[in-house]
Protein backbone atom coordinates (compact mmCIF):
# COMPACT_ATOMS: atom_id res chain seq x y z
CA UNK A 1 0.00 0.00 0.00
CA UNK A 2 1.69 3.34 -0.28
CA UNK A 3 2.17 5.45 1.34
CA UNK A 4 0.09 8.98 2.10
CA UNK A 5 2.16 12.62 1.73
CA UNK A 6 0.02 15.92 3.18
CA UNK A 7 1.07 18.79 0.58
CA UNK A 8 0.01 21.90 2.12
CA UNK A 9 0.54 24.83 0.15
CA UNK A 10 -1.59 28.14 -0.68
CA UNK A 11 -0.18 28.19 -4.27
CA UNK A 12 -2.25 25.97 -5.96
CA UNK A 13 0.65 25.29 -8.62
CA UNK A 14 3.30 24.27 -5.92
CA UNK A 15 0.57 21.76 -5.17
CA UNK A 16 0.51 20.47 -8.40
CA UNK A 17 4.22 20.42 -8.75
CA UNK A 18 4.50 18.31 -5.77
CA UNK A 19 1.53 16.05 -6.61
CA UNK A 20 2.98 15.08 -10.18
CA UNK A 21 6.59 14.79 -8.82
CA UNK A 22 5.43 12.31 -5.77
CA UNK A 23 2.44 10.50 -7.35
CA UNK A 24 4.98 9.84 -10.08
CA UNK A 25 7.00 7.96 -7.75
CA UNK A 26 3.81 5.99 -6.68
CA UNK A 27 2.84 8.16 -3.50
CA UNK A 28 -1.02 8.80 -2.93
CA UNK A 29 -0.69 12.76 -2.15
CA UNK A 30 -3.33 14.66 0.10
CA UNK A 31 -3.24 18.42 -0.89
CA UNK A 32 -4.14 21.21 1.47
CA UNK A 33 -4.08 25.18 0.44
CA UNK A 34 -3.16 26.45 4.22
CA UNK A 35 -2.97 25.52 7.59
CA UNK A 36 -6.50 25.01 8.84
CA UNK A 37 -7.12 22.70 5.40
CA UNK A 38 -3.94 20.76 6.23
CA UNK A 39 -4.56 20.14 10.02
CA UNK A 40 -7.94 19.27 9.43
CA UNK A 41 -6.92 17.12 6.30
CA UNK A 42 -4.14 15.47 8.82
CA UNK A 43 -7.05 14.39 11.37
CA UNK A 44 -9.10 13.02 8.78
CA UNK A 45 -6.58 10.13 7.94
CA UNK A 46 -3.01 8.74 8.33
CA UNK A 47 -0.61 10.48 6.96
CA UNK A 48 2.78 9.46 6.39
CA UNK A 49 4.89 12.89 5.86
CA UNK A 50 3.51 16.14 5.96
CA UNK A 51 5.41 18.82 3.31
CA UNK A 52 3.86 22.20 4.35
CA UNK A 53 4.81 25.81 3.03
CA UNK A 54 5.70 28.80 5.69
CA UNK A 55 4.07 31.78 4.64
CA UNK A 56 -0.31 30.71 4.06
CA UNK A 57 -3.61 33.10 4.76
CA UNK A 58 -5.36 31.59 8.08
CA UNK A 59 -2.82 29.65 9.71
CA UNK A 60 0.50 29.28 9.21
CA UNK A 61 3.08 26.38 8.28
CA UNK A 62 5.16 26.63 12.28
CA UNK A 63 1.59 26.71 13.49
CA UNK A 64 0.83 23.63 12.12
CA UNK A 65 3.51 21.88 13.04
CA UNK A 66 2.98 22.98 16.25
CA UNK A 67 -0.67 21.75 16.40
CA UNK A 68 0.47 18.87 14.40
CA UNK A 69 3.06 18.03 17.30
CA UNK A 70 0.30 18.12 20.18
CA UNK A 71 -1.46 15.46 18.59
CA UNK A 72 -0.16 11.85 19.70
CA UNK A 73 -0.48 10.42 16.15
CA UNK A 74 1.38 13.38 14.72
CA UNK A 75 4.04 13.26 17.96
CA UNK A 76 6.59 11.36 15.60
CA UNK A 77 5.60 11.91 11.89
CA UNK A 78 8.17 13.61 9.68
CA UNK A 79 6.99 16.95 8.87
CA UNK A 80 9.03 18.86 6.34
CA UNK A 81 8.86 22.74 5.44
CA UNK A 82 9.09 23.62 2.26
CA UNK A 83 9.04 27.70 1.77
CA UNK A 84 10.65 30.58 0.21
CA UNK A 85 12.26 31.55 4.09
CA UNK A 86 15.50 30.91 4.13
CA UNK A 87 16.89 32.65 6.96
CA UNK A 88 18.67 30.98 9.71
CA UNK A 89 15.85 32.15 12.26
CA UNK A 90 13.16 30.99 10.49
CA UNK A 91 14.97 27.43 10.35
CA UNK A 92 15.57 27.85 14.10
CA UNK A 93 11.68 28.74 14.65
CA UNK A 94 11.32 25.59 12.34
CA UNK A 95 13.44 23.26 14.16
CA UNK A 96 11.58 24.57 17.52
CA UNK A 97 8.61 23.46 16.71
CA UNK A 98 9.16 20.38 15.49
CA UNK A 99 9.90 20.56 11.84
CA UNK A 100 12.02 17.17 10.87
CA UNK A 101 13.53 19.21 7.83
CA UNK A 102 13.75 22.55 5.87
CA UNK A 103 13.61 22.69 2.06
CA UNK A 104 14.07 26.05 0.82
CA UNK A 105 11.98 27.00 -3.15
CA UNK A 106 12.19 26.63 -5.47
CA UNK A 107 12.88 23.00 -4.98
CA UNK A 108 14.11 20.14 -7.26
CA UNK A 109 11.47 17.44 -8.33
CA UNK A 110 14.48 15.30 -8.64
CA UNK A 111 15.91 16.37 -5.33
CA UNK A 112 12.38 16.61 -3.60
CA UNK A 113 12.12 12.89 -4.35
CA UNK A 114 15.25 12.08 -2.50
CA UNK A 115 14.38 13.91 0.69
CA UNK A 116 11.26 12.20 1.15
CA UNK A 117 12.69 8.84 0.16
CA UNK A 118 15.17 8.98 2.78
CA UNK A 119 12.64 10.29 5.26
CA UNK A 120 9.52 7.73 4.59
CA UNK A 121 11.53 5.35 2.05
CA UNK B 1 10.12 99.59 19.32
CA UNK B 2 7.30 101.64 21.22
CA UNK B 3 8.98 102.12 24.52
CA UNK B 4 12.54 102.96 22.95
CA UNK B 5 10.73 106.16 20.71
CA UNK B 6 9.54 107.03 24.05
CA UNK B 7 12.62 107.00 26.09
CA UNK B 8 14.28 109.09 23.05
CA UNK B 9 11.50 111.03 22.51
CA UNK B 10 11.89 112.12 26.56
CA UNK B 11 15.50 112.75 26.55
CA UNK B 12 15.21 115.16 23.35
CA UNK B 13 12.31 117.13 25.28
CA UNK B 14 14.44 117.81 28.18
CA UNK B 15 17.47 118.38 25.88
CA UNK B 16 15.91 120.82 23.94
CA UNK B 17 14.23 122.26 27.17
CA UNK B 18 17.74 122.87 28.97
CA UNK B 19 18.86 126.10 27.15
CA UNK B 20 15.74 127.37 27.64
CA UNK B 21 15.51 126.82 31.40
CA UNK B 22 19.45 128.22 31.52
CA UNK B 23 18.42 131.53 29.21
CA UNK B 24 15.49 132.03 31.38
CA UNK B 25 16.81 131.03 34.60
CA UNK B 26 13.60 130.54 36.07
CA UNK B 27 13.05 127.55 37.74
CA UNK B 28 9.33 127.09 37.57
CA UNK B 29 8.87 128.10 34.16
CA UNK B 30 11.04 125.44 33.10
CA UNK B 31 10.10 123.03 34.91
CA UNK B 32 6.46 123.74 33.41
CA UNK B 33 8.15 124.04 29.71
CA UNK B 34 9.51 120.87 30.25
CA UNK B 35 6.52 119.22 32.47
CA UNK B 36 4.75 120.49 28.87
CA UNK B 37 7.29 119.06 26.96
CA UNK B 38 7.38 115.55 28.39
CA UNK B 39 3.63 115.51 28.23
CA UNK B 40 3.62 116.69 25.33
CA UNK B 41 6.20 113.70 23.73
CA UNK B 42 3.90 111.13 25.94
CA UNK B 43 1.17 112.09 23.99
CA UNK B 44 2.73 111.52 20.87
CA UNK B 45 4.18 108.82 21.54
CA UNK B 46 0.83 107.43 23.17
CA UNK B 47 -0.78 108.24 19.77
CA UNK B 48 2.42 107.09 17.67
CA UNK B 49 2.29 103.89 19.66
CA UNK B 50 -1.98 103.10 19.05
CA UNK B 51 -1.34 103.76 15.68
CA UNK B 52 1.43 101.62 15.30
CA UNK B 53 -0.28 98.45 17.15
CA UNK B 54 -3.64 98.95 14.70
CA UNK B 55 -1.16 99.18 11.82
CA UNK B 56 0.60 95.88 13.20
CA UNK B 57 -2.80 94.46 13.97
CA UNK B 58 -4.17 94.94 10.31
CA UNK B 59 -1.20 93.70 9.02
CA UNK B 60 -0.95 90.55 11.06
CA UNK B 61 -4.73 90.26 10.37
CA UNK B 62 -3.60 90.24 6.39
CA UNK B 63 -0.73 88.05 7.02
CA UNK B 64 -3.02 85.75 8.68
CA UNK B 65 -5.69 85.79 5.89
CA UNK B 66 -3.02 84.88 3.21
CA UNK B 67 -1.33 82.42 4.85
CA UNK B 68 -5.11 81.00 5.59
CA UNK B 69 -5.81 81.01 1.54
CA UNK B 70 -2.24 79.37 1.21
CA UNK B 71 -2.90 76.80 3.70
CA UNK B 72 -5.92 76.48 2.01
CA UNK B 73 -4.27 75.79 -1.21
CA UNK B 74 -2.06 73.59 -0.30
CA UNK B 75 -4.66 71.72 1.97
CA UNK B 76 -7.05 71.27 -1.46
CA UNK B 77 -3.29 70.68 -3.48
CA UNK B 78 -2.56 67.85 -0.77
CA UNK B 79 -5.99 66.68 -0.49
CA UNK B 80 -5.92 66.42 -4.47
CA UNK B 81 -2.70 64.62 -4.45
CA UNK B 82 -3.65 61.66 -1.70
CA UNK B 83 -6.88 61.19 -3.44
CA UNK B 84 -4.71 61.15 -6.79
CA UNK B 85 -2.39 58.69 -4.89
CA UNK B 86 -5.13 56.62 -3.52
CA UNK B 87 -6.53 56.18 -7.18
CA UNK B 88 -3.73 55.12 -8.53
CA UNK B 89 -2.70 52.67 -5.82
CA UNK B 90 -6.14 51.56 -6.14
CA UNK B 91 -5.22 51.08 -9.92
CA UNK B 92 -2.02 49.23 -8.66
CA UNK B 93 -3.33 46.59 -6.62
CA UNK B 94 -5.93 45.68 -8.93
CA UNK B 95 -3.31 45.42 -11.72
CA UNK B 96 -1.44 43.23 -9.55
CA UNK B 97 -4.20 41.43 -8.55
CA UNK B 98 -4.71 41.27 -12.08
CA UNK B 99 -1.34 39.92 -13.00
CA UNK B 100 -1.46 37.29 -10.11
CA UNK B 101 -4.45 35.79 -11.98
CA UNK B 102 -2.78 36.29 -15.05
CA UNK B 103 0.63 34.13 -13.60
CA UNK B 104 -1.31 31.67 -11.96
CA UNK B 105 -3.47 30.65 -14.80
CA UNK B 106 -0.33 30.66 -16.82
CA UNK B 107 2.04 28.93 -14.85
CA UNK B 108 -1.13 26.07 -14.11
CA UNK B 109 -1.56 24.91 -17.60
CA UNK B 110 2.60 25.11 -17.89
CA UNK B 111 2.92 22.76 -14.84
CA UNK B 112 0.13 20.68 -16.89
CA UNK B 113 1.80 21.03 -20.43
CA UNK B 114 5.24 19.96 -18.98
CA UNK B 115 3.83 17.00 -17.09
CA UNK B 116 2.13 15.88 -19.95
CA UNK B 117 5.22 15.96 -22.21
CA UNK B 118 7.02 13.85 -19.27
CA UNK B 119 4.26 11.35 -19.26
CA UNK B 120 3.89 11.24 -23.09
CA UNK B 121 7.90 11.14 -23.27
CA UNK B 122 7.75 8.03 -20.99
CA UNK B 123 4.82 6.28 -22.47
CA UNK B 124 6.58 6.50 -25.86
CA UNK B 125 9.59 4.62 -24.04
CA UNK B 126 7.39 2.05 -22.85
CA UNK B 127 5.58 1.76 -26.35
CA UNK B 128 8.84 1.43 -28.05
CA UNK B 129 10.07 -0.92 -25.16
CA UNK B 130 7.13 -3.03 -25.91
CA UNK B 131 7.90 -3.29 -29.41
CA UNK B 132 11.05 -4.99 -29.02
CA UNK B 133 10.05 -6.93 -26.38
CA UNK B 134 6.92 -8.22 -28.43
CA UNK B 135 4.64 -7.39 -25.63
CA UNK B 136 0.93 -6.67 -25.63
CA UNK B 137 -0.73 -3.45 -25.20
CA UNK B 138 -0.89 -4.71 -21.48
CA UNK B 139 2.38 -5.21 -20.54
CA UNK B 140 2.00 -8.45 -20.21
CA UNK B 141 4.46 -10.82 -21.76
CA UNK B 142 3.60 -14.36 -20.78
CA UNK B 143 2.37 -15.46 -24.19
CA UNK B 144 4.22 -12.78 -26.15
CA UNK B 145 6.46 -13.47 -29.22
CA UNK B 146 9.41 -11.22 -29.15
CA UNK B 147 11.33 -10.06 -32.08
CA UNK B 148 14.59 -11.95 -30.34
CA UNK B 149 13.01 -15.38 -29.93
CA UNK B 150 10.70 -14.88 -33.44
CA UNK B 151 14.22 -14.19 -34.62
CA UNK B 152 16.07 -17.03 -32.77
CA UNK B 153 13.20 -19.67 -33.57
CA UNK B 154 12.55 -18.59 -37.14
CA UNK B 155 16.67 -19.20 -37.38
CA UNK B 156 16.32 -22.46 -35.66
CA UNK B 157 13.81 -23.39 -38.32
CA UNK B 158 15.49 -22.45 -41.07
CA UNK B 159 18.74 -23.80 -39.96
CA UNK B 160 16.75 -27.30 -39.83
CA UNK B 161 15.72 -27.36 -43.27
CA UNK B 162 18.98 -26.31 -44.53
CA UNK B 163 20.93 -29.15 -42.67
CA UNK B 164 17.85 -31.34 -43.18
CA UNK B 165 18.78 -30.59 -47.07
CA UNK B 166 22.33 -30.77 -46.78
CA UNK B 167 22.11 -34.33 -44.85
CA UNK B 168 19.88 -35.14 -48.05
CA UNK B 169 22.29 -34.59 -50.28
CA UNK B 170 24.60 -36.48 -48.20
CA UNK B 171 22.28 -39.32 -48.39
CA UNK B 172 21.76 -38.85 -52.55
CA UNK B 173 25.79 -39.37 -52.56
CA UNK B 174 25.56 -42.40 -50.40
CA UNK B 175 23.27 -43.56 -52.66
CA UNK B 176 24.89 -42.65 -55.68
CA UNK B 177 27.64 -44.73 -54.21
CA UNK B 178 25.53 -47.65 -53.62
CA UNK B 179 23.95 -47.50 -57.08
CA UNK B 180 27.39 -47.43 -58.42
CA UNK B 181 28.20 -50.75 -56.64
CA UNK B 182 25.01 -52.48 -58.13
CA UNK B 183 26.26 -50.94 -61.43
CA UNK B 184 29.44 -52.55 -61.08
CA UNK B 185 27.77 -55.86 -59.77
CA UNK B 186 25.69 -55.84 -62.65
CA UNK B 187 28.53 -55.32 -65.29
CA UNK B 188 30.38 -58.60 -63.04
CA UNK B 189 27.26 -60.49 -63.71
CA UNK B 190 27.27 -59.15 -67.46
CA UNK B 191 30.85 -60.70 -68.03
CA UNK B 192 29.53 -63.74 -66.24
CA UNK B 193 26.85 -63.91 -68.84
CA UNK B 194 29.61 -63.61 -71.40
CA UNK B 195 31.37 -66.72 -70.21
CA UNK B 196 28.12 -68.32 -70.02
CA UNK B 197 27.61 -67.51 -73.22
CA UNK B 198 30.93 -68.77 -74.54
CA UNK B 199 29.98 -72.26 -72.49
CA UNK B 200 27.25 -72.72 -74.43
CA UNK B 201 28.44 -71.95 -77.56
CA UNK B 202 31.12 -74.44 -76.99
CA UNK B 203 28.73 -76.94 -75.88
CA UNK B 204 26.25 -76.44 -79.05
CA UNK B 205 29.66 -77.06 -81.09
CA UNK B 206 30.33 -80.13 -79.23
CA UNK B 207 26.71 -81.64 -79.30
CA UNK B 208 27.30 -80.69 -82.74
CA UNK B 209 30.73 -82.47 -83.32
CA UNK B 210 28.41 -85.64 -80.92
CA UNK B 211 26.25 -85.90 -83.53
CA UNK B 212 28.32 -85.77 -86.28
CA UNK B 213 30.64 -88.31 -84.88
CA UNK B 214 26.77 -90.43 -84.01
CA UNK B 215 26.13 -90.45 -86.97
CA UNK B 216 29.06 -91.89 -88.29
CA UNK B 217 28.90 -94.76 -86.07
CA UNK B 218 25.94 -95.54 -87.53
CA UNK B 219 22.85 -97.66 -85.35
CA UNK B 220 25.76 -98.36 -82.56
CA UNK B 221 25.89 -94.23 -82.12
CA UNK B 222 21.90 -93.57 -82.44
CA UNK B 223 21.55 -93.46 -78.40
CA UNK B 224 24.73 -90.70 -78.52
CA UNK B 225 23.31 -89.17 -81.23
CA UNK B 226 19.73 -88.54 -79.29
CA UNK B 227 22.14 -87.81 -75.95
CA UNK B 228 23.80 -85.26 -78.63
CA UNK B 229 20.63 -83.65 -79.34
CA UNK B 230 19.67 -83.18 -75.82
CA UNK B 231 22.72 -81.29 -74.97
CA UNK B 232 22.51 -79.32 -77.92
CA UNK B 233 19.05 -78.17 -77.27
CA UNK B 234 20.31 -77.38 -73.24
CA UNK B 235 22.80 -75.09 -74.93
CA UNK B 236 20.53 -73.33 -77.16
CA UNK B 237 17.99 -73.25 -74.06
CA UNK B 238 21.09 -71.86 -71.87
CA UNK B 239 21.72 -69.42 -74.97
CA UNK B 240 18.42 -68.14 -74.61
CA UNK B 241 18.32 -67.98 -71.07
CA UNK B 242 21.38 -66.15 -71.30
CA UNK B 243 20.25 -63.68 -74.23
CA UNK B 244 17.35 -63.14 -71.75
CA UNK B 245 19.50 -62.37 -68.71
CA UNK B 246 21.70 -60.15 -70.62
CA UNK B 247 18.64 -57.97 -71.80
CA UNK B 248 17.17 -57.53 -68.33
CA UNK B 249 20.38 -56.74 -66.96
CA UNK B 250 21.19 -54.66 -69.53
CA UNK B 251 17.62 -53.22 -68.86
CA UNK B 252 18.44 -53.11 -65.70
CA UNK B 253 21.86 -51.34 -66.37
CA UNK B 254 20.22 -48.52 -68.02
CA UNK B 255 17.90 -47.94 -65.09
CA UNK B 256 20.19 -47.97 -62.98
CA UNK B 257 22.37 -45.31 -65.06
CA UNK B 258 19.76 -43.42 -65.50
CA UNK B 259 18.88 -43.33 -61.58
CA UNK B 260 22.39 -42.64 -60.85
CA UNK B 261 21.93 -39.65 -62.87
CA UNK B 262 18.99 -38.88 -61.61
CA UNK B 263 20.33 -39.00 -58.06
CA UNK B 264 23.07 -37.16 -58.91
CA UNK B 265 20.49 -34.15 -60.75
CA UNK B 266 18.73 -34.48 -57.02
CA UNK B 267 21.61 -33.94 -55.33
CA UNK B 268 23.66 -31.30 -56.94
CA UNK B 269 20.28 -29.48 -57.25
CA UNK B 270 19.15 -29.81 -53.26
CA UNK B 271 22.80 -28.93 -52.24
CA UNK B 272 23.15 -25.98 -54.27
CA UNK B 273 19.66 -24.90 -53.19
CA UNK B 274 20.42 -25.64 -49.38
CA UNK B 275 23.88 -23.84 -49.87
CA UNK B 276 21.30 -20.89 -51.56
CA UNK B 277 19.01 -21.07 -48.57
CA UNK B 278 21.54 -21.08 -46.46
CA UNK B 279 22.98 -18.21 -47.09
CA UNK B 280 19.99 -16.29 -47.97
CA UNK B 281 18.59 -17.57 -44.34
CA UNK B 282 22.17 -16.16 -42.65
CA UNK B 283 22.02 -12.98 -44.37
CA UNK B 284 18.13 -12.41 -43.65
CA UNK B 285 18.54 -13.27 -40.00
CA UNK B 286 21.63 -11.14 -40.06
CA UNK B 287 19.95 -8.35 -41.69
CA UNK B 288 16.95 -8.87 -38.98
CA UNK B 289 19.74 -9.05 -36.18
CA UNK B 290 20.79 -5.59 -37.49
CA UNK B 291 17.52 -4.45 -37.37
CA UNK B 292 16.66 -5.75 -33.94
CA UNK B 293 20.08 -4.19 -32.84
CA UNK B 294 19.26 -0.85 -34.34
CA UNK B 295 16.21 -0.77 -32.63
CA UNK B 296 17.52 -1.91 -29.10
CA UNK B 297 19.64 1.07 -29.92
CA UNK B 298 17.18 3.48 -30.76
CA UNK B 299 14.91 2.17 -27.30
CA UNK B 300 18.16 2.92 -25.24
CA UNK B 301 18.45 6.53 -27.48
CA UNK B 302 14.75 7.05 -27.11
CA UNK B 303 15.26 6.02 -22.90
CA UNK B 304 18.00 8.09 -22.85
CA UNK B 305 15.88 11.36 -24.32
CA UNK B 306 13.61 10.42 -21.90
CA UNK B 307 15.86 10.81 -19.53
CA UNK B 308 16.80 14.34 -21.17
CA UNK B 309 13.08 15.41 -21.00
CA UNK B 310 12.41 14.32 -17.51
CA UNK B 311 15.55 16.10 -16.35
CA UNK B 312 14.32 18.96 -18.08
CA UNK B 313 11.07 19.07 -17.01
CA UNK B 314 12.26 18.97 -13.78
CA UNK B 315 13.78 22.01 -14.34
CA UNK B 316 11.22 23.66 -15.56
CA UNK B 317 9.29 23.01 -12.61
CA UNK B 318 12.01 24.54 -10.99
CA UNK B 319 11.68 27.82 -12.59
CA UNK B 320 7.99 27.39 -12.86
CA UNK B 321 8.60 28.01 -8.91
CA UNK B 322 8.68 31.34 -9.51
CA UNK B 323 5.25 31.65 -9.94
CA UNK B 324 4.93 31.43 -5.97
CA UNK B 325 7.63 33.58 -5.33
CA UNK B 326 5.97 36.22 -7.45
CA UNK B 327 2.92 35.64 -5.89
CA UNK B 328 4.90 36.15 -2.40
CA UNK B 329 6.19 39.29 -3.58
CA UNK B 330 2.62 40.38 -5.11
CA UNK B 331 1.42 40.36 -1.92
CA UNK B 332 4.01 42.25 -0.66
CA UNK B 333 4.24 45.12 -2.73
CA UNK B 334 0.40 44.99 -2.60
CA UNK B 335 0.70 45.11 1.24
CA UNK B 336 3.40 47.87 1.11
CA UNK B 337 0.69 50.00 -1.45
CA UNK B 338 -2.07 48.91 1.59
CA UNK B 339 0.13 50.78 3.82
CA UNK B 340 0.82 53.62 1.53
CA UNK B 341 -2.94 54.11 1.34
CA UNK B 342 -3.32 54.75 4.79
CA UNK B 343 -0.60 57.04 5.32
CA UNK B 344 -1.82 59.00 2.71
CA UNK B 345 -5.18 59.26 4.65
CA UNK B 346 -2.92 60.21 7.61
CA UNK B 347 -1.10 62.72 5.75
CA UNK B 348 -4.13 63.70 4.38
CA UNK B 349 -5.32 64.57 8.28
CA UNK B 350 -1.93 66.10 8.47
CA UNK B 351 -3.29 70.12 7.27
CA UNK B 352 -6.31 69.79 9.47
CA UNK B 353 -4.43 68.91 12.81
CA UNK B 354 -2.11 71.54 11.69
CA UNK B 355 -5.06 74.63 11.38
CA UNK B 356 -6.51 73.70 14.37
CA UNK B 357 -2.98 73.49 16.22
CA UNK B 358 -2.45 77.12 14.64
CA UNK B 359 -6.22 78.12 15.99
CA UNK B 360 -4.84 77.57 19.91
CA UNK B 361 -5.57 79.87 22.49
CA UNK B 362 -1.26 80.83 22.61
CA UNK B 363 1.76 79.87 20.49
CA UNK B 364 3.01 77.16 23.17
CA UNK B 365 -0.23 75.11 22.55
CA UNK B 366 -0.28 75.65 18.79
CA UNK B 367 3.12 74.63 18.51
CA UNK B 368 2.60 71.35 21.10
CA UNK B 369 -0.47 70.87 19.12
CA UNK B 370 1.43 71.18 15.75
CA UNK B 371 4.34 68.84 17.08
CA UNK B 372 1.81 66.15 17.85
CA UNK B 373 0.60 65.88 14.61
CA UNK B 374 4.03 65.80 13.13
CA UNK B 375 5.10 63.00 15.23
CA UNK B 376 2.12 60.97 15.01
CA UNK B 377 2.71 61.24 11.36
CA UNK B 378 6.40 60.22 11.80
CA UNK B 379 5.68 56.99 14.30
CA UNK B 380 2.94 55.99 11.24
CA UNK B 381 6.09 55.84 8.91
CA UNK B 382 8.17 53.69 11.40
CA UNK B 383 5.07 51.70 11.29
CA UNK B 384 4.84 51.16 8.37
CA UNK B 385 8.69 50.64 7.75
CA UNK B 386 8.43 47.64 10.66
CA UNK B 387 5.46 46.11 9.16
CA UNK B 388 7.00 46.29 5.60
CA UNK B 389 10.93 45.97 6.41
CA UNK B 390 11.27 41.56 6.29
CA UNK B 391 10.43 40.56 2.06
CA UNK B 392 8.97 36.81 2.42
CA UNK B 393 11.00 36.11 -0.37
CA UNK B 394 15.55 36.16 -0.41
CA UNK B 395 15.62 34.63 -3.45
CA UNK B 396 17.36 36.58 -6.43
CA UNK B 397 17.63 33.44 -8.99
CA UNK B 398 15.51 30.28 -9.78
CA UNK B 399 18.53 28.08 -8.40
CA UNK B 400 16.90 24.79 -6.17
CA UNK B 401 16.67 26.20 -2.52
CA UNK B 402 18.97 24.63 0.28
CA UNK B 403 17.81 21.32 2.06
CA UNK B 404 18.36 20.85 5.91
CA UNK B 405 17.73 17.81 7.88
CA UNK B 406 17.50 18.49 11.20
Amino acid sequence: MSKTILAVDDSASIRQMVAFTLKGAGYNVVEASDGEDGLAKAKGGPVNLVLTDQNMPKMDGLTLVKALRAMPQYASTPILMLTTESSDAMKANGKAAGATGWLVKPFDPAKLLEVVKKVIG
Amino acid sequence: MSKKLYFQGVALSLAAATPIVVMNGGRSVALGMLALVTVGWILFIAVHERRAQRAIALNSQEARQRVAAIAAQAEQALTDCTGEFGTQCSAVKLELTQLEGILGDAIAKLVDSFNALHGHSVDQQNVAVSITRGELGDGKSANAVSLDRFIAETSATLHAFVEGMVENGRTAGALVERVNSIRVQVDRILSVLGEIEGISSQTNLLALNAAIEAARAGETGRGFAVVAEEVRALSDRTKDFSAQIRDDMERMHASIQETERSIHKMAARDMDAAMASKQRVDQTMSEVQRVNTTMETSVEQLGHIAREVEANVNTAVTALQFQDMATQLLNHARKRVAEIEESLTEITRLPEALAQAACASDDEQSLAQARAAIEQVQVRMNDIRARTARNPVRQEEMASGDIELF
